[in-house]
């Protein structure tokens, strides 16, 4: 009779009842994870009716109907706000790139010009964050008041990024760049061509961070957007769903507010909000330990 | 006490706002008035529109005018064009709702505009962030032509006087008579404008009733039980009778406003009490301890939603899908039970008001509430623009059965609004488009107007009568306490969490009067003294 046999060599296999424990508790543990995103889609997706009388919770909804996605994109605010988001992670995402990674580089390599003191500035800034009303004063005086780059700049270089890039850059061998040279190339030359193809898997953790952080940010906005239009959508994303949350229903009905969207609406929104990210992150996801690991162990 | 606007005073209140003042750059600003000047301030003249005619009549007490139908014609409120024209005007205030779209995609916005004269360019902040974003912008020196300040925004006086216009000779007395509409908001919504000896702002007038003890109609109807009890025991007896816990009905979702109702019954403070110059804080009332028993009866008995003690922002939920029966919330909500979940529910709906009554029998209070939202200060600019200003919101505060008011809640017939014989109904567009935040500007007073359900008008008109009746109000409402805006709020959260824990047994009675202790050493007494002084100079 063949018996089953460990994968593990030497170990003994687990009892069966033991094995069954450990599917029933993965299985709960997957549940914690679905049910709160099965709940937002089907309250998304359900009817005034079955909402109100559910109090706001559905699992599975009764009559489906995509109700809720067209009473927030009629109007065009929401729509807009997902391009302004799209358009604000892309172009700042790749900025961001373009800067950590250059800088990193500069600071990777011993004896470039001003090294230790632009690392040290670097850290500083770690460690003194500037408020809000300092980078207010900033970004008013550069003029950027209402304008997409106030969204953009202030976040475009992130140190902790840069010190990650830089520790995995001075882990590539000084024989890879000493023959780049030797062969003619100067530093973008070996930045682009020898260091980044050698990065990538880094360079894409990087620029997940930075692409998820510029995808949540509302704080800029909601101190440089003057003009609504000009909402990115975690901005628009919080007047539907943060303000209901925080202050209590009766306290806006005090204040003679309207009530606040209904469950659908704001299961809808969180659901538009969630779904660029989550497309995003399962194709980056594999290089995330991979890059953390290598820029914090090296170096 | 005197304000002066000084680096040092700013810096060291801690406060954003604050910093923000002192870097922008208003250093050493001007001295103060005294605040003495508050006494001889001659509040504008109130001169009620009476150009609709309706069975439900308002009071100078604070009863609003109901209304069945909206006038088939309605009064033209600008018979001679636009009241504002010349330069558009920057308005920040802050919303509670999602922001509509911008001028471009909204045909309200633009109509509004276009029946002002001018261009209203909105800078709305969600109602979470607004004072953040008042303290960055007062900090950065471009002030919109006009900003809402809510009560919580430090320093008021000095800022007022350094930044925004006295506007007392525009309004004060018979001047106002230049904005009818303005003239036409009730006295005691101007008195919460009043610093440095002037009229620094317009009003956010709301209902004088504030807050309404909301019940399910239908419910108690169906469980034949007393809706209007006449003592705390028959109250007790409508929760325990409205209470079934099997399936998950429960009489009350949050037990804080319970609670504040329990108050109204014992006669307690609204907020504040004042007696010859001197303040009593709600909590500190001799009725409290009365009150906290009372609750945790109710507590023991099961009538309180058993997540009641533990979340925010879910009540009306409750109270729309049954699993509550009673709910206590603003007036304005009473419209919305009926838009939002009487249309859609899964059975009767019906929702109606109850007063306090007496403890013991006999007539209870009510609570009044705020009669100003919050003030809409005007960046201090040349005589001419001011006028401007000041023609456009009149035009904002224009009242119901107006054409103006018509466009300004209903939005532009066949886009927004559908008419129904006279009555606006509100499209998907409208609902979406007139959500731009002119009520956080300044309005009217409210009107009591449900045209889908016009019965329920006459339900709202008799409750405000009754409410006002035996209104209470906040004698702080105004007054202004640099240690209640800066740790106020703070502290009383924390004494409401332990009225929450006494209500839940997990704490004794008698341990709250260590509680109220502590909140006087730490802050209490410096407020009671701030209020009672500021009191004063209106004397």
């Amino acid at each position: 009779m063949n018996r089953p046999t460990s994968a593990v060599p030497g170990l003994a296999p687990a009892p069966p009842a033991w094995r069954v424990l450990k599917s029933l508790v993965l299985l709960a543990c997957c549940l914690l994870v679905i049910i709160p995103f099965l709940s937002v889609v089907s309250t998304s997706l359900a009817d005034a009716q079955q909402v109100n009388s559910t109090g706001g919770y559905v699992l599975w909804p009764d009559n489906p109907s995509l109700d809720a996605y067209r009473a927030i994109l009629n109007g065009g605010t929401v729509s807009r706000a997902m391009t302004v988001s799209v358009g604000v992670t892309l172009v700042g995402t790749l900025l961001s790139l373009a800067a950590t990674a250059s800088l990193a580089y500069g600071l990777s390599r011993p004896g470039s010009f001003g090294h230790r003191p632009v690392l040290l500035l670097l850290i500083l800034s770690m460690l003194f964050v500037p408020g809000v009303i300092p980078s207010y004063l900033l970004v008013k005086e550069l003029g950027l008041i209402n304008s997409y780059w106030a969204l953009i700049l202030p976040m475009m270089i992130n140190a902790f990024n840069v010190i990650v890039l830089r520790s995995f850059f001075m882990s590539v061998p000084r024989e890879l760049l000493d023959s780049a040279r030797i062969d003619g190339a100067g530093e973008l030359q070996t930045l682009w061509r020898v260091v980044i193809p050698l990065s990538k898997a880094s360079l894409a953790v990087v620029g997940l961070f930075y692409a998820v952080s510029y995808w949540n940010s509302f704080f800029q906005a909601m101190l440089y957007m003057n003009e609504s239009a000009k909402w990115p959508m975690q901005l628009v994303l919080r007047t539907y769903v943060v303000n209901n949350a925080t202050i209590g229903a009766g306290e806006a009905s005090a204040a003679g507010a309207a009530l606040p969207p209904s469950y659908a609406l704001q299961a809808a929104i969180l659901v538009l909000s969630v779904v660029p990210v989550a497309l995003i992150f399962p194709f980056l996801q594999r290089h995330m330990n991979k890059g953390v690991m290598l820029g914090a162990v090296k170096g | 006490m005197r304000h002066g606007l000084t680096r040092r005073s700013l810096l060291g209140s801690g406060l954003g706002l604050t910093a923000g003042l002192a870097l922008a750059g208003c250093g050493d600003g001007p001295q103060l008035p005294p605040a003495s000047l508050n006494s001889r301030v001659q509040l504008p003249d109130y001169i009620p529109f009476d150009g609709v005619p309706t069975t439900l009549p308002g009071t100078a007490a604070g009863v609003p005018s109901g209304y069945a139908h909206y006038p088939a014609e309605p009064v033209v409120a600008f018979p001679d064009g636009p009241p504002a024209r010349g330069d558009g005007i920057s308005v920040m205030t802050l919303i509670f709702n999602p922001v509509p779209p911008p001028p471009d995609r909204n045909t309200y916005w633009r109509a509004l505009n276009d029946s002002l004269g001018t261009d209203l360019d909105f800078e709305i902040v969600s109602v979470n962030d607004y004072a953040n974003k008042t303290a960055v912008v007062v900090a950065g020196g471009d002030l919109p032509d006009a900003m809402a300040i809510v009560p919580q925004t430090g320093q008021r006086p000095a800022m007022f006087h350094a930044l925004f216009e006295d506007l007392t000779e525009h309004l004060s007395g018979s001047a106002i008579r230049d904005y009818p509409n303005l003239a036409n908001i009730p006295t005691r919504s101007w008195a919460t404008t009043v610093y440095n000896g002037g009229i620094y702002g317009l009003p956010m007038p709301r209902a004088a009733a504030g807050s309404v003890m909301y019940y399910r109609a239908d419910r108690v109807a169906e469980l034949s039980l007393n809706p209007q009890p006449a003592n705390f025991a028959e109250f007790e007896e409508l929760c325990i009778g409205l209470t079934d816990r099997d399936q998950h009905r429960y009489a009350v979702g949050d037990p804080l406003t319970t609670f504040y109702f329990v108050l109204e019954m014992l006669g307690a403070p609204n907020k504040w009490r004042e007696e010859n110059g001197r303040f009593q804080w709600w909590l500190e009332d001799e009725t409290v301890g009365l009150a906290l028993e009372s609750m945790r009866r109710l507590n023991e008995a099961g009538v309180i939603h058993p997540d009641g003690f533990n979340v925010i922002g879910r009540f009306k939920d409750w109270f729309a899908s049954g699993q509550i029966a009673i709910n206590y919330d603003g007036n304005v909500a009473w419209n919305d039970y009926y838009r939002n979940y009487a249309a859609t529910a899964d059975g009767p709906f019906e929702v109606d008001g109850m007063i306090a009554p007496g403890y013991d029998g006999g007539t209870g209070t009510h609570w009044a509430g705020l009669s100003s939202f919050a003030t809409l200060v005007l960046k201090k600019a040349p005589r001419a623009r001011i006028r401007q200003l000041l023609r456009a919101f009149d035009a904002l505060a224009a009242p119901f059965g107006t054409d103006a008011y018509l466009l300004r809640k209903y939005g532009v017939r066949g886009v927004d609004h559908e008419l129904e014989g006279t009555d606006p109904i509100l499209t998907d567009t409208g609902a979406v488009e007139t959500t731009l935040p002119t009520l956080f500007v300044t309005d009217a007073p409210g009107a009591l107007y449900l045209p889908e359900w016009p019965d329920v008008v006459q339900r709202q008109h008799s409750f405000h009568q009754r409410a006002v009746d035996v209104l209470t109000p906040n004698p702080a409402e105004g007054l202004y306490s640099d240690t209640a805006v800066s740790r106020g709020d703070q502290l009383e959260l924390r004494v409401l969490d332990e009225v929450k824990a006494v209500m839940r047994g997990r704490a004794s009675v008698a341990s709250f009067d260590g509680v109220i202790a502590d909140w006087r050493r730490e802050a209490g007494d410096q407020i009671r003294a701030e209020f009672e002084e500021s009191w004063e100079s209106f004397q």
